[in-house]
């Protein structure tokens, strides 16, 4: 029999490669990411699904009832139609009409004049697109089912489980759950349970306060949210999820938390769900790096200071140990590896000097690990240049926008350059061949 | 845990890898990409629960997971695009194109992760939620099933 030799390229080549533009499309949005302290409202459908999944962390202590029954209607146009950003004039009036209905936007004269009637389409999406995202306060691209519903009644974890629950059947009869049958846990009624939200609240506080060493009057300062939620298909397993939010510094609590205790109401005790990556508090203490204490006052940093990239080294070294240490007295001093990653990138064959505006220089020294991103054992600078914008609170810019990055990284006993990457104007991606 | 730079970092790398999985399976661009983006926006909530060692096969899953639904919410079934007048990619090789097609996907998938995107066969049971000994098992039937079809005896670089 002949032989036939498979190459990884072969393998490759058996797809078209990555779309510059889908690449430059994601690698931006997980920047915008990473620059935000807290998750963004929820952008599109793929939010949406996301979003349902979070609700493993997110639970809501609301007292109000969800009543928004009307606004279903967002979620049926969004199964049909896609993200609002795409949908034509009509479709756009329509939601006009429904927030309009809701007191999320006022009658002034603006509306006036888009429900008269009579303009040109392109005319028409305009105006509707300026009275939604101005009413709502965000980008076109993040108006959707999710954010609509958080604008009205505050960040979905802070809902009822009732209410969570009718959100997931809503995604699931419009096809927007992106998890259906398979085995991840979604919100349902808490129906004949055997031990109640309440009850639930309190395990799950002293489960917390134990593990992270929190002053109880401490984290009576935090809201408790609370989901029912079970893989579909075994109900008969369901489990509170109780979550408990820190205050936010800019006022209410934070929409986001690691702060989750899973609990058994049949056992009545905190556990955890492997297949789910869900850990009891103590597991998750046991596997951190820092002290709980440190933990918090990494959040305090975070609420103050913003991304690590503005903390000093001290602080990068103390709360984030796994990825930054102390510069070596006996390596290369901090400008000399500024300059050997300046004159690297200036020298490298993707750097487009003209586009080179706007960057900033943060050196990090990292002790050298062998993980899936870094590439040598032994401590190093990571020189980054970034083109960052922080969120003005702007229609066009609530979360901060990051333009481009090239991350330089030199041996820090020689000060000799062993990796270049990055992407952006100033260094585009380079072509996907092989 | 999972912070903010390592999971952006990692993503970054992954991209082309979950894309080229999601493409074999649901053979659709606008499917695929799909895919990738709802599994990188459902990693990154989950983000915090995630052991760096098992993010690349968790994020892989996930994004396994996401073709999977996909499929059963779209009810559709692409034929891998070929490269045509109208800007379909054809794959070069369509010889092993067609012989990889022909592989169920259970088949398909491990031998895509390991020779095509070099996961070790632990990273490969991680990812399918198999053990590795029915790793190796697939692993083997699916050379077995691609020298059939190939009419060649098949090695892997």
């Amino acid at each position: 029999m002949r032989k036939r030799t498979i190459s990884t390229g072969d393998l490759h080549r058996l797809t078209p490669p990555v779309s510059k533009a889908f690449e430059q499309r994601a690698t931006r949005t997980l920047d915008d990411l990473s620059f935000l302290k807290e998750e963004p409202v929820m952008k599109r459908k793929i939010w949406v699904v996301a979003l349902v999944a979070a609700l493993v962390l997110m639970l809501a202590a609301g007292a109000v009832a969800l009543v928004l029954s009307n606004l279903e209607r967002v979620a049926e146009l969004e199964g049909t139609m896609g993200s609002f950003d795409t949908w034509p004039a009509g479709e756009r009036v329509e939601l006009v009409r429904m927030l309009l209905e809701e007191g999320l936007i006022q009658r002034d004269e603006a509306v006036e004049r888009l429900l008269a009637g009579g303009l040109p389409d392109q005319e028409t999406v305009k105006l509707a697109t300026e009275i939604v995202t101005q009413g709502m306060g965000v980008r076109e691209d993040v108006v959707c089912f999710v954010s609509i519903l958080e604008t009205l009644k505050g960040p979905i974890g802070h809902w009822s489980p009732e209410d969570k629950a009718w959100y997931t059947d809503v995604l699931r009869e419009n096809g927007l759950l992106g998890v259906d049958a398979e085995d991840t846990l979604h919100p349902i009624r808490p129906e004949d349970v055997e031990m109640t939200q309440a009850e639930a609240e309190k395990i799950a506080f002293d489960a917390v306060a134990e593990a992270y060493g929190f002053d109880p009057a401490e984290l009576s300062a935090y809201k408790a949210g609370a989901e029912y939620s079970a893989v579909p298909g075994k109900e008969d397993q369901a489990k509170w999820m109780i979550t408990f939010y820190p205050p936010d510094p800019k006022g209410g609590h934070k929409a986001f938390s690691r702060y989750y205790v899973l609990v058994d109401p049949r056992t009545r005790e905190v556990v955890s769900d492997p297949e789910q990556y869900l850990l009891t508090p103590a597991q998750r203490v046991g596997e951190m790096e820092i002290t709980p204490d440190q933990l918090r006052q990494r959040d305090a940093l975070y609420d103050t200071k913003g991304h690590h990239y503005h903390w000093t080294h001290q602080e990068r070294a103390l709360y984030m140990p796994d990825r930054f240490a102390l510069p070596s007295p006996d390596g290369i001093p901090e400008d000399q590896a500024v300059r050997a990653a300046l004159e690297a990138v200036q020298n490298h064959e993707r750097f487009v000097p003209e586009a080179y505006v706007g960057y900033e220089t943060v050196p990090l020294f990292c002790p050298g690990r062998l993980t899936e991103t870094t590439l040598t054992t032994k401590p190093y600078w990571c020189v980054v240049l970034v083109n960052q914008v922080e969120a003005d609170g702007t229609l066009e810019n609530p979360y901060g926008i990051t333009y481009g990055e090239i991350d330089v990284m030199l041996d820090a006993e020689s000060g000799q350059v062993f990796n270049i990457s990055g992407w952006g104007d100033a260094f585009p991606l380079p072509d996907q061949t092989e | 845990m999972v912070d903010e730079k390592a999971f952006c970092d990692v993503s970054k790398i992954l991209f082309p890898t979950l894309y080229r999985i999601g493409m074999s399976i649901v053979h659709s661009d606008a499917d695929a990409q799909d895919a990738v983006q709802q599994a990188l926006m459902k990693a990154w909530v989950h983000r915090e629960k995630i052991h760096r060692e098992k993010l690349r096969p968790w994020l892989t899953r996930t994004m396994i997971n996401e073709c999977r639904n996909i499929q059963r919410h779209r009810m559709r079934v692409t034929p891998v695009e070929r490269m045509d007048e109208n800007g379909v990619y054809i794959p070069p090789d369509s010889g092993l194109a067609e012989a990889m097609a022909a592989l169920p996907e259970k088949l398909r998938i491990p031998l895509l992760l390991k020779y095509g995107e070099h996961y070790c066969e632990k990273e490969v049971a991680q990812t399918l939620d198999i053990t590795v000994s029915t790793v190796k098992n697939r692993l083997y039937r699916a050379r077995k099933a691609l020298e059939k079809n190939l009419k060649a005896e098949v090695t892997f670089e």
